[in-house]
């Protein structure tokens, strides 16, 4: 995808890293360099109707995810199913059979690539939508 | 306005209805349904606790119902700005929701902005500034839905910068 995003918007999230080799990879930074405020502030933003130009493309090598600590959404959603022993399974479908669909109907629909991301036709016949458990 | 005809498509099925709408002191009123809790609310009500994959599974399949409904060839409206406080209860003790606020919404070939969607909810191509699809709003549906589970917004990012390093850490998507 960053392939095909415009320098002012790539650089803005990621770093274009020259191996060795010669070959180009992306790596995301670590710091916002941009001087954009960072105030933290954990309420809910409203969605904005700025106006920017449209992109121009240019190719270039796959983006490669940094090394940071990351935290798989196996880990995210699971490490919840630890607190939820209020009621059983079998009232909430809270199952390992029905978490393993869940969880995979999520990366079905948070890939990157918004071609093979999943469509609504699709997801309609995914096993954790038409709960054939 | 083109917008008039899309919301009477849309006032169909799962989406909010539009009942009447009115002039008044030169300001296009629009006059919907009431309807019941929305589920930021709702997740609110859980102390932010979640809800079960059981409820999810229901709230799944209607909103996705109405996203293949929206995606239909004669429909082709993108909502733009789906999130959890868009999608209401129809009722404060059932598990029917609907769609609302198409504020936002465009047809997919007639895209107003590049900078769209609630932060929480924005996909990648909107944050790197590509052209965009109806499959926006399906990584909107895809936080949405592991945010009605875990009970937090599942990338919180504190601006756009800090938005991408948090969709880009949670590995393997």
């Amino acid at each position: 995808m960053l392939e095909q995003a415009s320098d002012r918007h790539r650089l803005e999230f990621f770093e274009r890293v020259v191996e060795p080799s010669g070959q180009v990879r992306w790596t995301i930074k670590q710091e916002n360099t941009t001087g954009s405020s960072r105030a933290g502030s954990s309420s809910r933003p409203a969605s904005s109707t700025e106006q920017q130009n449209p992109p121009l493309s240019q190719p270039v090598a796959p983006i490669i995810p940094s090394e940071n600590p990351a935290k798989s959404l196996m880990e995210i959603i699971s490490a919840e199913t630890h607190r939820k022993k209020k009621y059983p399974p079998s009232e909430t479908g809270n199952s390992p059979r029905n978490y393993e669909l869940f969880i995979n109907l999520i990366h079905r629909m948070l890939t990157y690539d918004p071609r093979e991301r999943i469509s609504a036709e699709e997801a309609l016949n995914h096993p954790f939508v038409k709960g054939e458990t | 306005m083109a917008h008039d005809t899309t919301l009477i498509l849309l006032s169909k099925i799962l989406t909010v209805r539009l009942l009447t709408s009115f002039m008044y002191r030169n300001h296009q009123c629009l006059v919907f349904e009431m309807l019941s809790l929305n589920l930021y609310e709702l997740l609110k009500n859980t102390q932010f606790g979640g809800v079960s994959l059981n409820l999810i599974r229901k709230f799944s399949k209607q909103v996705l119902k109405a996203l293949l409904f929206l995606a239909r060839n004669d429909v082709d409206v993108i909502h733009c700005d789906l999130k959890p406080e868009n999608i209401l209860l129809r009722h404060p003790k059932k598990s029917g929701v609907k769609v609302i606020d198409f504020g936002s919404s465009c047809r997919s070939n007639r895209r107003m902005y590049s900078y769209i969607q609630s932060r929480f909810y924005r996909s990648p191509e909107v944050i790197l500034g590509l052209p965009y699809a109806v499959s926006i709003d399906m990584w909107s549906l895809g936080c949405i839905l592991a945010e009605m589970h875990t009970g937090e917004p599942l990338f919180s990012g504190s601006d756009q910068f800090d938005q991408m390093q948090k969709i880009v850490k949670v590995s393997a998507i």
